[in-house]
């Protein structure tokens, strides 16, 4: 995990305090939440610690962020340049080095009703990124066949790690995998959080044959990718809007196989939503797969053939 | 020795005439200098929204040695975050840097005011606070080269007439 991103946003009293975290804490460490006048709390391992001069320690122990630090990451994460992540404030999260998350809340200024930007900023929540490569490894032959790579939809609650699962798929189709491949991928990261590119270069391991258009809509990027950089397959995370599903069937009417993740518990949700719908009845994607979070994120529900909806998870 | 007395006397007054009209043009063309880097920051911000180090590092690439330091210094700052105040950072990155200027008080202090909002809420803000900044320094940079044009010879002459005059009191 790339810690640098993290430390180099932090005040230096809590980048003092940061220093006695060790290695495998780091590994381990899924978010910092700073709330001002409020404890600094760690979420390791699904549970929360507090922070302290001594190191981790009890949340009750735990330094009491101020205003002043939330302030100074914001300063820090926006390279003493708001006006650079207008939008990003906007949508309430910043993708900073490493692909880190960060997640802002404060005051909204709505003006003819929509969000212009946050003031009074009160918390922050730094979501480390984690890469789980290989993660994919067991769902790769369900979606490969000898010429070609089946259009995959990967149905899944928030927190079960679809774009992890998407993110590793992406990676072995770039690099080639077991003999199929290699394929050239077009990643629409609409939110940076599949690349999690900065300053234009992915900080996540995405394959070489993978081409990112970061913090593009989707609509609009499929469109591009699809006019100027020839793709096997695009890849997009959540899809759920109506322009979203027919710019999917352009990208399929050109012949390239598309990727792509929605948020769901199984396949009956989906055929709840009217959207999602009719790309199941139609079936459209060929293979859809189902994660849990049974066993921990990642955990394969189901591999369901698009036409007939049968499990062919063995 | 006398003659020697008379011959330094004359050449340092003329040569302090002309050192005064060669800071003169020498601070002209930094101004300008200034100018354009600061053109390229806006440009950068105001067009592609480039984060202010990024942009200052774009800014030292096309400018000459001096104005390049203070941006490729203050870029430094930026990055390294050694500080929250941007204020300071953009001090520190002029002042030391100091050395390789022909500048007065007035164009520090117009200078200076750069880093009062930068950084700060949205790109017309940035927008208008280099522009603000340019015109400035535009203003300054007409008055001096009328003055320059104006006094140019005068300083260079005036220096040998003194140096003369000094010969002649000494003669």
């Amino acid at each position: 995990m790339n810690k640098n991103g993290i430390i180099s946003i932090m005040p230096d009293i809590i980048k003092k305090m940061m220093v006695h975290l060790d290695e495998k804490s780091y590994d381990a460490l899924q978010e910092i939440r700073l709330r001002a006048r409020q404890p600094l709390i760690l979420l390791i391992k699904d549970e929360e610690y507090g922070l302290s001069k001594e190191g981790i320690c009890l949340v009750q122990n735990s330094y009491m962020v101020s205003e002043d630090d939330v302030l100074c990451i914001l300063k820090y994460i926006s390279g003493f340049s708001l006006y650079a992540l207008e939008d990003e404030m906007r949508q309430g999260y910043i993708t900073i080095e490493g692909g880190h998350r960060v997640g802002i809340v404060g005051k909204a200024v709505i003006e003819n009703n929509v969000i212009k930007t946050l003031k009074y900023i009160s918390a922050v929540n730094i979501r480390v990124a984690h890469q789980v490569l290989n993660c994919s490894k067991g769902i790769m032959p369900y979606i490969l066949s000898r010429n070609k790579v089946y259009h995959t939809l990967i149905v899944s609650p928030p927190k079960c790690g679809k774009t992890t699962l998407l993110r590793d798929i992406i990676r072995n189709l770039s690099n080639g995998f077991s003999g199929y491949g290699p394929y050239t991928v077009g990643v629409v990261d609409e939110r940076s959080e599949i690349a999690g590119c900065y300053r234009g270069i992915p900080q996540n391991d995405i394959g070489m044959r993978t081409d990112v258009l970061d913090a593009c809509p989707k609509v609009e990027g499929m469109r591009m990718l699809l006019r100027s950089m020839s793709p096997h397959v695009i890849a997009v995370d959540e899809i759920g809007k109506k322009e979203d599903i027919l710019a999917l069937q352009e990208v399929l009417s050109a012949g390239i196989t598309i990727i792509s993740t929605v948020h769901g518990k199984d396949i009956d949700d989906c055929r709840r939503k009217p959207i999602l719908k009719d790309l199941i009845e139609n079936s459209l994607f060929e293979r859809i797969i189902i994660l849990s979070n049974k066993y921990g994120p990642c955990t394969i529900e189901a591999i369901l053939d698009g036409c007939n909806h049968l499990n062919t998870l063995r | 020795m006398k003659l020697l007395g008379i011959i330094v006397a004359f050449i340092s007054c003329s040569m302090c005439g002309f050192i005064i009209d060669w800071n003169e043009s020498k601070r002209i063309k930094e101004l300008e200098k200034f100018i354009y880097a600061f053109e390229i920051l806006k440009a950068e911000i105001d067009y592609r929204l480039t984060p202010l180090h990024e942009a200052a590092i774009y800014a030292s690439k096309v400018t000459i040695e001096g104005v390049k330091r203070v941006f490729e210094a203050f870029a430094s700052e930026l990055e390294n975050k050694t500080t929250t105040d941007l204020n300071k950072m953009w001090e520190i990155s002029l002042n030391t840097n100091k050395g390789y200027f022909h500048l007065n008080k007035e164009d520090y202090t117009l200078l200076y005011e750069f880093s009062n909002t930068c950084g700060y809420l949205d790109k017309n803000m940035q927008k208008k606070n280099i522009d603000m900044l340019v015109r400035k320094l535009q203003e300054e940079l007409t008055q001096s080269k009328h003055k320059h044009q104006k006094n140019a010879k005068l300083t260079k002459y005036l220096g040998v007439l003194v140096g003369a005059c000094i010969s002649i009191f000494l003669i």
